[in-house]
């Protein structure tokens, strides 16, 4: 199934975050695994919170990206935001741990 | 009305009339022309009358060489915070024109050029709607020195001067 | 080096006082996004793919082991341990979090750096040959210039805002190492016949989607009338330049636009005017400069060099290093050490904090406690003596840093690509890696010998790719990443822009093709020829024929 997820950074940390929806409440969450789906007809109403949360200065470029789900699981259909989701590719010891297990 | 800050002793009380190009304006109006206009009509103030000159980024200051008589001030236009000309404009009428009336910033007038902006010879400054006048004021003296030879409204400020004369460059 | 004054001091820490005070109107919302972007620029903070980036600049490349301490702290401190060298003298952190970057920058201050003017629209970073002082074939050491410069441009009022991005460099060499001619402006000290010395002023270098290789501006300009010339040529690129699109707005496309001769005439006309103004350089201010360059306090040459002869003879390791990472120093009895961070496994250009305070400590064990910054994104230990140099082969041997790959195919420039840059079409550093675990064995790389292989992320040409002998772009192909193969470009004296052999690879082909170039190298190669002169003798043909077979 494909649906999309919200993205941002967060303003003070820089962080990559994904919007979970609670009720009327959001929540910006670094994993993307907690992202709350969307599809066609409630992704606009979900792009005014992200315009909310950025005129709240919590947030900075919301963008909505398309994703995968597969056994539960949410993956980016886009290698930058796969990227984005669990760190960078590159080998060796100076590579950050991934994002994830953050 | 937008909120003026003035430095170097600047008095911008006048009420401006920033003119159209074919608007009738009232011969004892005090009012701002566009450059084409200001020298269609001959690039001379009649002595007593108010009169100022705008400039649109790309307008050349240059053509303002013996037509600044009279005048009282100039207006630089921003139309966005990234643009760089009316510095140089600036400049150049204090430096080598000779200028000394008011230069007034407008357009896209936000606290953090500020300095740049009366270190390039502006000394009138219309802020952009929603910047606050304290923190206008504070962003203006963010900095006590520089490393350039600046120009202060009106003087050519040797700050720089006397600094490399004790020191490197 | 150079040493701040109380000047410098308070310049920066009112710098650094007047970010700390945006950083609170962002985060309380007084400036918003739009409104901040330049300002965070000018202080060398991007946005990135995961998360703020902080460029740090190294001025002309020199630091002094202190600093490096400095930047092993911050970055396990404020980041994840280890940081970036880039292509153009700086350092990058990749973690940084936005609330702590004043606070980075007022450690950064303690220790004379900063990240002013490191991004942005304004004049970046002025760079230099990473030999300056030290290289014998040195017409005149470049970094008091460098320094006069960065002075002059550091929070310029009227060059704050330019049209796009600009960036100087400087070279007092013979030999350009300093790619002079794909900068913005680029400057050659030389001497004319009275000795005195001036500067050859190339203009409208640069890279990106439309390559130029710089044209000369000035033959010839006075050392008096640096600052003059350099304010003439801003301010009529500041006053022309397209602000349009950001595609067209450097100043190469300016240049070109207007043909080098008016170009030349307009920074004459504002030259005039300016040429006896306060900008005027006198002989005291360049003699003052000049005084925080001295030449260290060399010791006469060491005529006991028995266990490096030795060494040399029963050691190919040691010998091969010594051929390699070690180069001829203008002073008798010492000489200069590469330290390559293209170390296989690890990032291009990566360092970390431990690896950043051990070299620091051999920087003044073995020299006079400084480093270098190479715009190839490697390091030098500038003055060691001859004599010592078995037992810090040893030394950075343990540490990983004696690959003895200088100008060979593996010391690979790599932009930061997708895995970091948000401006990125696809990865550079795991084709860099896979290109390097490739090609590991160091015999077939000396027999390979002198060869540029440069990968970029994207069209903006970071690592400077369209300049290699093999160059590599990564582009975006309907969601898949393939990269596009340059031949033939040169960075140096001869420089040159690369030519597309074919269509774009992905990812996985890219060793084998790289491998297929090398073996059409070697079948074409005639004596000891380098890469580039075989190519430039034997054209593509043979090549695209290995590749697209
Ligand atoms: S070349 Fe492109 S991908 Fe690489 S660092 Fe530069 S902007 Fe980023």
């Amino acid at each position: 199934m494909t649906a999309s997820v919200i993205t941002a950074s967060s303003l003070a940390l820089g962080h990559v975050v994904y919007l979970r929806q609670e009720g009327e409440c959001c929540r910006w969450l670094s994993d993307i695994q907690a992202a709350t789906l969307f599809g066609d007809n409630d992704l606009e109403a979900a792009m005014v919170s992200a315009a909310a949360a950025v005129a709240a200065n919590e947030i900075v470029d919301p963008y909505a990206i398309a994703v995968d789900v597969r056994g539960g699981r949410i993956e980016p259909l886009s290698l930058r935001e796969r990227i984005r989701a669990h760190g960078p590719t590159v080998a060796g010891d100076s590579a950050p741990a991934p994002r994830s297990a953050a | 009305m937008p909120e003026i800050v003035a430095i170097n002793g600047a008095k911008p009380g006048t009420d401006w009339l920033f003119a159209e190009d074919d608007e009738v304006v009232a011969p004892d109006r005090p009012a701002v022309f566009s450059l084409s206009r200001w020298l269609e009509a001959g690039g001379r103030g009649d002595a007593g009358l108010l009169r100022g000159v705008r400039l649109d980024p790309a307008d050349d200051p240059a053509l303002l060489t013996g037509r600044l008589d009279g005048v009282a001030m100039v207006a630089l236009h921003f139309p966005d915070l990234n643009e760089g000309r009316p510095y140089s404009q600036a400049r150049f009428l204090r430096a080598e024109l000779g200028f000394g009336g008011e230069i007034r910033a407008r357009g896209a007038v936000l606290a953090d050029q500020l300095l740049f902006m009366a270190r390039c010879g502006f000394d009138v400054f219309e802020l952009a709607p929603g910047v606050d006048r304290q923190v206008a004021l504070s962003a203006l003296s963010a900095f006590d020195i520089a490393y350039q030879p600046a120009l202060a409204a009106g003087n050519g400020d040797t700050l720089y001067n006397r600094l490399r004369a004790g020191r490197g460059a | 080096m150079y040493r701040y004054d109380e000047f410098d001091h308070r310049l920066l820490s009112q710098r650094i006082g007047q970010f700390r005070d945006q950083v609170a109107r962002r985060l309380s919302g007084q400036l918003d996004e739009d409104a901040f972007r330049p300002l965070r620029l000018r202080n060398g903070v991007y946005l990135q793919l995961n998360a703020y980036m902080l460029r740090v600049n190294i001025p002309y490349g020199l630091l002094s082991s202190r600093q490096l301490r400095r930047l092993a702290d911050i970055a396990e401190r404020y980041d994840r341990g280890y940081g970036h060298f880039s292509t153009r003298q700086n350092i990058q952190f990749n973690w940084p979090r936005l609330v702590d970057i004043p606070d980075m920058l007022a450690e950064l201050a303690e220790v004379e750096m900063h990240a002013m003017q490191s991004s942005g629209n304004c004049i970046r970073n002025i760079t230099a040959d990473h030999l300056a002082g030290i290289a014998a074939d040195e017409v005149a050491d470049p970094r008091p210039y460098c320094e006069i410069i960065r002075q002059w441009s550091t929070l310029h009022p009227e060059f704050s805002f330019l049209p796009r991005k600009f960036k100087i460099a400087v070279s007092g060499a013979a030999r350009d190492r300093a790619a002079v001619h794909v900068h913005d402006i680029g400057i050659r000290i030389r001497r004319n016949e009275a000795g005195e010395i001036g500067f050859h002023i190339l203009v409208g270098g640069g890279l990106g989607r439309t390559p130029v290789i710089g044209k000369t501006l000035r033959e010839f300009l006075p050392e008096a009338d640096l600052l003059s010339y350099l304010e003439a040529v801003l301010r009529v690129y500041n006053r022309y330049g397209r602000r349009d699109n950001k595609y067209k707005a450097r100043i190469k496309i300016l240049v070109n636009d207007l043909g080098i001769g008016a170009f030349a005439a307009l920074v004459e006309e504002e030259w005039q005017r300016l040429r006896h103004s306060a900008l005027r350089l006198g002989p005291a201010d360049i003699e003052r400069m000049k005084a925080h360059f001295p030449r260290p306090d060399y010791l006469p040459p060491v005529n006991d060099t028995s266990e490096y002869e030795a060494l040399r003879r029963d050691d190919p390791a040691f010998d091969r290093w010594a051929e390699n990472a070690v180069f001829s120093h203008r002073q008798p009895g010492y000489g200069i050490v590469m330290v390559s961070l293209k170390r296989s496994g690890r990032p291009t250009g990566d360092m970390r904090a431990d690896e950043m305070r051990a070299l620091a400590r051999l920087a003044e064990e073995y020299g006079f406690g400084e480093i270098r910054v190479t715009h190839r994104q490697n390091l030098v230990l500038p003055d060691v003596p001859l004599h010592r140099l078995p037992s810090l082969w040893r030394e950075l041997t343990a540490l990983d840093l004696a690959m003895p790959n200088h100008g060979l195919l593996s010391d690979i420039i790599a932009c930061p690509g997708m895995d970091y840059c948000a401006l990125a079409t696809a990865r550079s550093i795991p084709v860099a890696q896979a290109i390097a675990e490739r090609f590991d064995d160091l015999d077939y790389l000396h027999d390979i010998g002198d060869l540029s292989l440069n990968i970029s992320g994207c069209i903006n040409s970071c690592a400077h790719h369209n300049v290699a002998n093999i160059g590599i772009l990564g582009v975006d192909k309907r969601g898949q990443e393939v990269y596009q193969i340059t031949l033939g470009g040169s960075s140096g004296d001869d420089a040159a822009i690369g030519k597309r052999i074919g269509p774009a690879l992905p990812a996985e082909d890219v060793p084998a093709a790289i491998e297929g170039i090398v073996e059409a190298f070697l079948a074409e190669r005639e004596g000891d020829e380098r890469f580039i002169d075989t190519y430039r003798r034997v054209g593509d043909q043979p090549f695209k024929e290995r590749v697209y077979a």
